[in-house]
């Protein structure tokens, strides 16, 4: 009775099978790229990293207490960046030399058709160099080097510093510039 | 995944209790799956630029010359220069000026410009009838002809204390300001008032970068 049973279930299986098709469905993946490059008034655009930082024209070695020092960098993505992003002032990476007590600075992000100049600081206060922290400063960068954004600082020697201490000396500072993609 | 089909009687929780809390694992879980993937979707690529920058301090000081040629750095008023007046200082008698010469230049050196106050400060009895007047002259040497053909800087002002900002400019390195000093005493000195120093400080305050 139960092999017969069995043997009926086959027959009808069999006369159930009709056509068959398949459908594929496909699809390629790549990762975005994101690379941003930077430049100042005396080096072309390049990526810059901590070993070869790009030189900030300050033109200060000769500098005085209270007299203002400008030099911009600009920031933008790689021509085969695909995605956009920001770029902010992410620390001071290094900063040495006897002059460094003596010094205080600001930096605010500026239009890259703007010079940098005192008239970019509008009641931006100083502060010290520290290793520590940094100003708040940002821009957004567009894909593809379609977007320059450009950070104006401003070093002095801060007023009333001693000339005996400080005078003919010299220190060197480094800033980190840390871009992140939108997505 | 295997499990018992049978159970004792006697099981603390019921099978139905157990299926619940298979069934919440499972949906924390796959909760926690989520979270992960999430986060990946947060985080994005990131790339460094590095600016740095030079700082140098320039250098700046100024000397002064009693006679016009040999300078040299007074800068305290213990090491003051003594003023040399051509008539003598010590025997002042009322309305009867005495001249003295002055130099003063920014040391070799300098990387910037200065502008000069000029303070007098004396606590002797005469000062108080005492008052200066300063002119630069063109070249150096102090007598009343070479003062009344002077500029005019400070004129008429209190040995005891005063002060006269921004009274001339240094604008490159040891090239002398020539001064000529008018110390005059008043109609009413007192004869035989007991004298001592006036003190001048010439303050120098570096201005802009010199080229």
């Amino acid at each position: 009775m139960l092999a017969g049973a069995l043997v009926l279930g086959i027959g009808g299986s069999l006369t159930m099978a009709a056509w068959t098709d398949d459908e594929y469905a496909s699809a390629a993946f790549a990762s975005s790229r994101f690379v941003v490059e930077s430049r100042t008034a005396s080096s072309a655009w390049t990526s810059h990293e901590e070993g070869s930082p790009a030189a900030l024209a300050f033109s200060a070695t000769a500098m005085s207490p209270s007299t203002s020092y400008f030099a911009h960098v600009d920031v933008r993505t790689t021509a085969a960046t695909t995605v956009g992003g920001t770029v902010a002032l992410e620390k001071t990476s290094s900063a040495a030399g006897p002059l460094l007590p003596a010094l205080e600075y600001r930096v605010v992000p500026i239009s890259a058709t703007v010079t940098c100049a005192a008239a970019a600081f509008a009641g931006q206060p100083y502060v010290a160099i520290s290793l520590t922290s940094v100003p708040s400063a940002s821009a957004a960068l567009l894909a593809s080097s379609a977007s320059t954004a450009r950070f104006c600082f401003e070093v002095r020697i801060k007023s009333g510093s001693s000339g005996d201490t400080y005078q003919g000396t010299t220190a060197a500072v480094t800033w980190q510039f840390a871009a992140t993609s939108s997505s | 995944m295997t499990t018992t089909t049978t159970r004792p009687a006697t099981a603390g929780a019921s099978p139905d209790r157990r299926l619940l809390s298979r069934r919440v694992r499972a949906i924390l879980a796959g909760g926690l799956v989520l979270g992960i993937g999430a986060a990946v979707t947060l985080a994005a690529w990131n790339d460094s630029e590095f600016a740095t920058g030079t700082f140098g301090s320039g250098s700046f000081g100024i000397e002064g010359s009693t006679n016009g040629t040999a300078f040299a750095d007074h800068p305290a008023e213990g090491s003051a220069a003594g003023l040399t007046f051509e008539v003598s200082a010590g025997d002042l008698a009322p309305e009867e000026p005495v001249y003295a010469g002055f130099a003063v230049q920014l040391a070799a050196g300098s990387t910037t410009a200065a502008t000069v106050d000029i303070s007098a400060s004396s606590a002797a009895a005469i000062a108080p009838s005492l008052t200066y007047s300063v002119v630069r002259t063109t070249a150096f040497g102090c007598t009343a002809a070479t003062f009344a053909a002077g500029t005019a800087l400070v004129t008429d002002a209190a040995t005891t204390a005063s002060t006269a900002a921004d009274i001339f400019t240094l604008a490159a390195v040891t090239t002398p300001t020539n001064l000529c000093f008018k110390v005059t005493p008043a109609a009413s000195l007192p004869q035989g008032v007991a004298g001592g120093p006036v003190v001048w400080e010439l303050a120098a305050e570096s201005t802009t970068t010199l080229p």
